[in-house]
């Protein structure tokens, strides 16, 4: 089908949640500020759960609310990631299949993006990315030319530096929003900082 | 590299009070414990006395946690040169083991130390964490249940339980093993409200009521539990919603919900920093969205004659409009009357909502509102 990009805002986000929690499978959702059409770009991503990721009132909830959000920021979601808490195992569970598909009613290129565990070291060329699109209503695996990560050792430097530093403690989760309330689920200081980060060459954040 | 306790100037003493505090807490803060056990350790092992062992045994679980088998190894032989044939000692080799992904030696040494304690319930849950780590869930499961015939009271393993079943969608049994953890810990909002939300995701009238009732036991038991707060007013809305449900049912619901609605908007107002200001504006939408719903379902309650029931009409409207009061966006206000065969005649409805539904509306809708809606007039 279509042509992936993924931004370094929205993996740098994904690896960091990820290490936030390296016990717990953790989820969330992916968003595009880009216009429909053409190539699916991924600019942005929402941290969702990291606990009891098959049960549905608080999935749903957050479903709402990321939604209003971004018909009022102009973007869209485009798909979802999850990662397992067994970091050999990459496989979608049932739960991410149904998210996947609830996203995939509203938007047709929806993708479904798992993070492979074992391959997270930086001494790991390759992005530990695996993807899924809708073909005849079964998620399949992407091809992977079909999947663009704009300088990506770049991007895989931003994420390493950021771990060591301890940044990934500033990440802010849905569930973690409604542990404490007063923080920020659209994680901006998190973003600012990225933009910091990433080299003004570096065109589409 | 400065030390922990030149860069925070904290005494030993309180470093070894944080990490027993950590210890009464049972806190998984593996890399805080590696950080502070180690150089606990390496700088005032001798002013710690018989401390010593338990938090060698403390650092060395962290540090497992965290891959610093290094450290692990230090603490494992200190241990075993204190305690040469303790059980607990044992355990933590066979940890290591496990940590090592080498879970062939690990389950050899825990079957060793069960066949010199059968009662070693430590021994037995590290062989099902086993399973659970290769992923044989179905084993884990079927193990777990074993031991919990015969450790009924073990918290943990309830808890373990409730986890497993819930990652294989089995909500049934998962709901069973809540009501377990219920029971022998009634004050519990968390359970209560984990319990709710299995509930919910099974679905179904009954379910949903449930999950209502003990997402509102769990609000009781702590008012600032959000996720029980949202539970609530998810799980009445969807009941109020329902076409299934008697009016009585719906109307208490409609309140539940409107209630659930106004505690979690002034939560955000009170509570909310100016970031989530935005996320607050932002879900009054969604709610605005829902709530109008909501009234749909009441302006539908049959009217019998329109007459009598003008009232109780506008009784509704201004309560509608209390609420749009609280939320700051457009909403969709959608009038549905339902006629009743025999009743009035279409003219005399359509006159009841000009003189009075709309100028209702307009003369109680705060300014600034945008609200469009739809009068539908069933026969």
């Amino acid at each position: 089908m279509g042509e992936v990009e993924l931004s370094c805002r929205a993996y740098v986000k994904m690896y960091l949640h990820s290490c936030l929690f390296p016990r717990c499978s953790i989820n969330g959702l992916l968003l595009s500020s880009s216009s429909a059409g053409g190539a699916v770009c991924v600019t942005d991503c929402v941290p969702l759960l990291h606990s009891h990721l098959p049960l549905a009132p608080i999935t749903q909830l957050a479903l709402t609310q990321v939604d209003v959000w971004c018909a009022q920021t102009q973007q869209r979601i485009v798909g979802y990631y999850q990662a397992n808490a067994c970091a050999s195992d990459c496989s979608p569970t049932p739960c991410a299949l149904k998210i996947a598909d609830k996203i995939a009613e509203q938007f047709e290129s929806a993708v479904l993006l798992m993070l492979d565990g074992s391959k997270m070291s930086p001494d790991d060329r390759v992005p530990p990315i695996v993807m899924y699109e809708r073909r005849d209503s079964k998620w399949v695996l992407k091809d992977k030319h079909t999947i663009m990560l704009r300088q990506w050792e770049e991007t895989q430097a931003i994420a390493s530096q950021m771990l060591e530093s301890g940044d990934h403690a500033l990440l802010v989760d849905f569930d973690g929003h409604l542990d404490d309330i007063t923080k920020d689920w659209t994680n901006q200081t998190l973003n600012t900082k990225i933009a910091e980060l990433s080299s003004p060459a570096n065109g589409n954040i | 590299m400065a030390s922990l306790s030149e860069m925070y100037d904290v005494g030993w003493e309180e470093m070894r009070d944080k990490l027993r505090k950590w210890r009464e807490d049972n806190c998984r803060n593996s890399e805080q414990i590696v950080d502070v056990g180690e150089e606990l350790i390496s700088e005032h092992a001798s002013k710690l006395g018989d401390d010593i062992w338990i938090i060698y045994e403390q650092v060395m679980i962290a540090a497992l946690d965290c891959s610093r088998d290094d450290l692990a190894l230090t603490c494992l032989q200190e241990l075993r040169k204190q305690f040469p044939d303790s059980h607990r000692v044992k355990r933590l080799t066979g940890m290591r083991l496990e940590a090592l992904e080498r879970y062939d030696e690990a389950n050899k040494h825990y079957d060793a130390i069960l066949q010199e304690d059968p009662t070693n319930t430590a021994a037995r849950k590290r062989k099902i964490s086993i399973l659970r780590a290769q992923g044989k869930s179905t084993e884990a499961i079927r193990e777990l249940n074993e031991y919990l015939e015969q450790f009924v009271g073990d918290q943990e393993a309830w808890h373990e339980l409730s986890e497993l079943y819930i990652n294989e969608h089995d909500y049934g049994k998962a709901a069973f093993c809540l009501e377990e953890l219920m029971m022998t810990n009634p004050h519990n909002h968390l359970y209560c409200e984990q319990y709710a939300e299995v509930k919910y995701t099974q679905g179904g009238m009954e379910n949903l009521e449930l999950a209502r009732k003990y997402f509102a036991q769990a609000l009781r038991l702590n008012n600032r539990n959000m996720r029980a707060l949202f539970g609530l007013y998810m799980s009445a809305s969807h009941i109020a919603a329902s076409p299934k449900v008697s009016a009585k049912v719906k109307k208490d619901n409609i309140k539940y919900a409107a209630w659930a609605a106004a505690q979690i908007n002034r939560a955000y107002k009170v509570r909310g920093s100016r970031s989530t200001r935005t996320m607050h504006s932002s879900y009054s939408a969604a709610l605005s969205a829902t709530e109008s719903r909501v009234f749909h379902m009441t302006l539908q309650s049959p009217t019998h004659q329109l007459k009598k029931k003008k009232n109780g009409f506008i009784c509704c409207i201004l309560t509608f409009i209390r609420y749009l009061r609280t939320s700051s966006h457009s909403v969709n206000l959608f009038i549905c009357i339902k006629l009743e065969r025999n009743s009035l005649p279409e003219s005399a409805s359509l006159a009841f909502i000009c003189k009075v539904v709309i100028p209702t509306l307009v003369a109680f809708t705060p300014s600034g509102h945008i609200y469009s809606f739809c009068i539908k007039l069933r026969l």
